[in-house]
């Protein structure tokens, strides 16, 4: 038990580190973009955002298709909890990237496929959540939605490639974007370190929230003893 | 509106967010603690 407390101690630590220094490197240490200026800064923390949001579904949809096959509870809890981290991080972006587009594009949301596929798929995953809460016998909700969940999974590779199938008014992907595209060193830097450390955000996030719903169940067995 | 304004707003919405989460978690797992402790004394009478 000490084992696992430090171990959650040295995660938080480390993390909480990477975050710092990546507001660091995003604040201090990359350059203003010339066109936009430093409001282009938000780059460096909505697509790590955007980043996490597709991990935490592509972790629902494997977690589901375990759950499927085993039926085991703890990989439902799994994909329940990265199902929340990934609507929180998908509504970051979906919050960062109007408020990045008003000074640059003059206009806060536009119908583009990239917008659009991104709204859509938090819907996917804001109606799994929802349909997780109001199903009655848990047995079933969690089947239903590790198909869903698995279902839902289809949008965020349709996300991703959204910006190199249509022309779009989002700007086009600055790695592997092909001739043209690409970043100042500095800024692929930073936006490389910040995909590490909120890929360890996640990873933290994601153990604080299995943990309470592991309390929540612990709860739920103690009281079914009870009334036994 | 001035461009650092957007970018004021952005980064206080990223953290408020990641902030009520949190919090969010810590008062569920609270809540539910003080429930199993009261759960257990419960059963032990």
């Amino acid at each position: 038990m000490k084992n696992i407390k430090l171990t959650y101690l040295v995660l938080i630590v480390i993390t909480y580190m990477l975050v710092l220094t990546g507001l660091y490197l995003a604040f201090i240490y990359a350059p203003p973009e010339k066109t936009m200026g430093d409001v282009q800064r938000i780059f460096y923390f909505h697509v790590p955002s955007a980043w996490v949001s597709f991990i935490a579904f592509f972790v629902v949809c494997l977690a589901g298709i375990i759950f499927l096959k085993t039926g085991k509870e703890q990989w439902d809890r799994l994909a329940a909890s990265s199902a929340e981290i990934g609507v929180l991080f998908i509504v970051i972006v979906l919050i960062t990237g109007p408020l990045w587009a008003k000074p640059v594009w003059n206009t806060y949301w536009t119908w583009d496929p990239r917008l659009t596929t991104s709204f859509v798929l938090f819907l996917i995953y804001a109606a799994y959540l929802m349909l997780r809460s109001y199903v009655s016998n848990k047995e079933r909700g969690a089947r239903f939605a590790a198909v869903f969940g698995i279902i839902g999974f289809v949008d965020v590779p349709i996300v991703y490639m959204s910006i190199r199938w249509w022309r779009t008014q989002h700007p086009t992907p600055v790695i592997g974007g092909g001739s043209g595209s690409g970043l100042a060193p500095e800024m692929l830097t930073t936006l490389m370190f910040c995909l590490l450390a909120f890929t360890f955000l996640y990873i933290t996030l994601l153990v604080l929230r299995y943990q309470s719903e592991g309390v929540v169940k612990e709860f739920q067995a103690l009281k079914h003893k009870l009334q036994n | 509106m001035n461009k650092i304004l957007f970018l004021f707003l952005a980064y206080t919405f990223i953290w408020t967010a990641l902030f009520i989460f949190l919090l969010s978690i810590a008062r569920k797992l609270t809540f539910m603690q003080k429930q199993i402790k009261q759960l257990k004394q419960n059963t032990e009478n």
